[in-house]
């Protein structure tokens, strides 16, 4: 299969006028988000996900991966003239570049960063179109079995390796796959938690669990906590690079490129832990390591490299295996379910012409991304200047509205506030909600398989476990559960302290941290953000 | 996964054993549904629609073991990215749900345009908003507005409720 031609054919449905705007739309909400602290991607998806009942699958998942691209963007805007990351992925963005913007070279951070943005996910989608083909073949040759154990795998690797416990990331996991269970059992016709309520029959709509797990649980959240508003930015002009800054920046970028490819691929990623790496990586090469924590353009360039790669990553698991392996994608996926597309390893085979149009759109989505956010910074700058209320009742009216919308049926709305309220409580108390949805979208689909496994193989359970992939799958599985275990006996062999190289590469949720102290070095508050001083973030990075 | 020192019974926040209750009680709800459910369903294959929610009920309540010997040995899970030091706002908590819970019982009988834009005027009070009129103008705004992008724009049905016909 010749993959060029696929690509001219999906950039002939991307360069439609009507795509091309939906393109931009979505590269302009997902920059707005990506600025706003506390408005995430897929949060903002998963609002979005209404629309999906209204829009061409085509026009709707091309604006949803612009917001994932344009996130990646503007992220890097707030945590460099705020010192609050708008996304979690951009946490160490704001080390360096909140301390450039202080020393009066804004305008290079936010140019490094758009650059090396644009580079990493033009890289990035370039490594998509090698692997989808390739990936894609493999996949022919999968059954029931094959397809179980992919899919096992994506719960226990969500789940057992990005939390940092592992009894709340499966607890979230098993409420996921419970919410997916209500309603008629497709096989058997049996109602299954449907406590006599007619409309569960038809089970919780996808729409309705991610708008309230997302949008609802994230506004309680942010109400049971609300105080002041948050800091002013620091006004920015034009951004440009220097001949001596491009020099500086185009190594970190590529290196940055490659760490986040793969963290983004792999379910177990995300993007907060190649950005840390990277990091660290460009204050360990640089010619001017004096200069990190005083504003290098190195830690700003690596670091949105990475995250940008890694949601280029994270799109390539999901297209072609079908692993969401973060928050966005996830959503992402859940809008292909809407659309009754069967998201996994048959997906290029069976719709084609849409990922390849969705391919085609990255590479737009990329190019309109540095256009508007070269020249347009400072007015992006400006949408922080919103009163953190509006925005709040803003996600709360449209959550409402979009769930309504999905059956125009008001019962919809209790049940989008208790499942809201349940993810109120997960995140009060630290239980990841990642594993959730990915239990909810994947679930029924998981229990498919491994029924239809045992029914091919009239109920003998090793047929599971009959091919070398299955075999293989299982084997990481069990590395992955056993790990714990595993680098304690290790570390018994060497006769040291017990230290997971997981639980060490997963600083920057230290950097997230609340200080102990508020002192008198000024103290930014986000809108469901982190918080943190400056020098603290800094000695903190210094320490690890 | 932390290890802990000692067995020594120290919990350091009670109130987190709120989710221990909801992961035990949500499991004896599934072994109580499955178990209640009526025999009689043709069943394909080996595996009935029983086993599945057998697995995801034990699993629940595996997890609540687990959690609540963690929390006994003094664990805690990490609220999601820092809290603020505002401590908790329950009255804005509590107004925002007495709205939604107030939009869902409305929006039948009012219609989206009303029941909505008394929502967000409510979320407005509840976040701490006391520009009455510019905030009742921006509700209008929002109401009004998005019930048109929907129906008219992208075909999506809202109701009109009792300003049927003026809409």
């Amino acid at each position: 299969m010749d993959v060029l031609p696929l690509l001219a054919d999906g950039f002939a449905t991307a360069f439609t006028p009507t795509n091309l705007l939906f393109a931009a739309i979505g590269v302009l909400l997902g920059t707005a988000v990506g600025v706003l602290p506390g408005l995430g991607t897929s949060l903002t998806v998963a609002l979005l996900l209404p629309l999906t009942f209204a829009l061409e699958p085509t026009s709707a998942l091309i604006m949803f991966a612009g917001i994932y691209y344009g996130g990646a963007y503007g992220g890097s805007t707030t945590s460099i003239l705020l010192n609050t990351p708008g996304e979690s992925s951009t946490v160490v963005t704001a080390v360096e570049g909140n301390r450039m913007a202080k020393n009066g070279r804004a305008s290079q951070a936010l140019a490094t960063a758009a650059i090396g943005s644009f580079i990493a996910g033009t890289i990035g989608s370039v490594l998509l179109v090698a692997l989808a083909t390739p990936i894609a073949d493999l996949a022919v040759g999968l059954g029931a079995p094959e397809y179980f154990a992919i899919m096992v795998l994506a719960f226990v690797a969500v789940t057992a390796v990005l939390g940092k416990s592992r009894a709340r990331g499966f607890a979230s996991l098993g409420l996921g796959l419970m919410i997916g269970m209500v309603g008629l059992d497709p096989q058997s016709g049996q109602q299954r938690l449907t406590f006599g309520i007619p409309q569960l029959i038809d089970g919780l709509d996808i729409v309705l669990v991610a708008v309230a797990v997302f949008a609802i649980g994230e506004a309680l959240w942010v109400a049971s906590r609300f105080g002041r508003d948050t800091a002013a930015p620091i006004p920015v002009g034009q951004p440009w690079l220097s001949k001596q800054d491009w020099s500086r920046s185009w190594k970190p970028w590529l290196r940055g490129t490659a760490l986040g490819f793969p963290f983004g691929a792999i379910p177990a990623g995300g993007a907060e832990i190649p950005t840390f790496l990277s990091y660290v990586t460009e204050r360990k090469l640089s010619k001017h390591p004096e200069e990190f924590g005083q504003g290098a353009i190195e830690g700003v360039a690596g670091p949105e490299a990475a995250n940008n790669s890694s949601a280029a990553g994270s799109i390539t698991s999901m297209l072609t295996l079908g692993l969401p392996t973060s928050a966005t994608t996830a959503v992402i996926l859940a809008a292909f379910t809407t659309y009754g597309i069967q998201p996994g390893p048959q997906l290029l085979q069976n719709e084609g012409n849409l990922v390849w149009a969705l391919i085609a759109s990255l590479f737009i989505a990329n190019t309109l991304l540095v256009i508007i956010n070269l020249p347009l910074a400072p007015i992006w700058a400006k949408l922080l200047l919103i009163p953190r209320k509006y925005l709040y009742a803003g996600i709360i009216f449209f959550a409402v509205l979009g769930t309504y919308s999905v059956n125009a049926q008001a019962i919809d709305l209790f049940f989008m506030l208790a499942i809201g309220a349940l993810g109120f409580v997960m995140r009060k108390y630290g239980v990841p909600i990642l594993p959730l949805i990915v239990g909810v979208i994947l679930g029924p689909r998981a229990e498919l398989h491994l029924r239809r496994s045992l029914q091919i193989s009239e109920g003998d359970v090793m047929f599971l476990v009959s091919s070398p992939l299955t075999v293989g799958i299982y084997v990481v599985l069990a590395v992955v559960i056993l790990w714990p275990l595993i680098s304690r006996m290790i570390a018994r062999i060497r006769g040291r302290v017990p230290r997971t190289p997981i639980a060490d590469a997963v600083i920057p949720d230290e950097l997230t941290d609340p200080p102990n102290h508020a002192g008198e070095e000024q103290v930014h508050v986000a809108a469901g953000g982190s918080r943190s001083t400056d020098s603290e973030v800094r000695d903190r990075t210094h320490r690890s | 996964m932390s290890a802990v020192p000692t067995s020594r019974i120290r919990v350091t926040r009670p109130s987190e054993f709120v989710v221990v209750a909801l992961l035990a009680g949500f499991a004896a709800l599934i072994f109580w549904d499955t178990l209640t459910a009526s025999e009689d369903i043709m069943q394909r294959g080996p595996v009935g629609p029983q086993i599945v929610p057998f697995l995801v009920a034990s699993l629940l309540l595996l997890c609540a073991v687990f959690l609540a010997v963690d929390l006994i040995r003094g664990g805690q899970g990490e609220p999601e990215e820092g809290t603020a030091g505002e401590g908790s706002n329950w009255r804005t908590l509590g107004l925002i749900v007495v709205a939604i819970l107030l939009t869902a019982g409305v929006i039948d009988l009012l219609g989206w345009v009303l029941a909505g834009g008394l929502m967000f005027y409510l979320c407005l009070y509840a976040l701490g908003s006391r520009t009455y009129i510019r905030d009742l103008l921006i509700s209008a705004v929002m109401a009004v507005g998005s019930f048109y992008l929907f129906y008219s724009g992208l075909r999506i049905y809202l109701p009109a409720g009792i300003l049927e016909g003026i809409l």
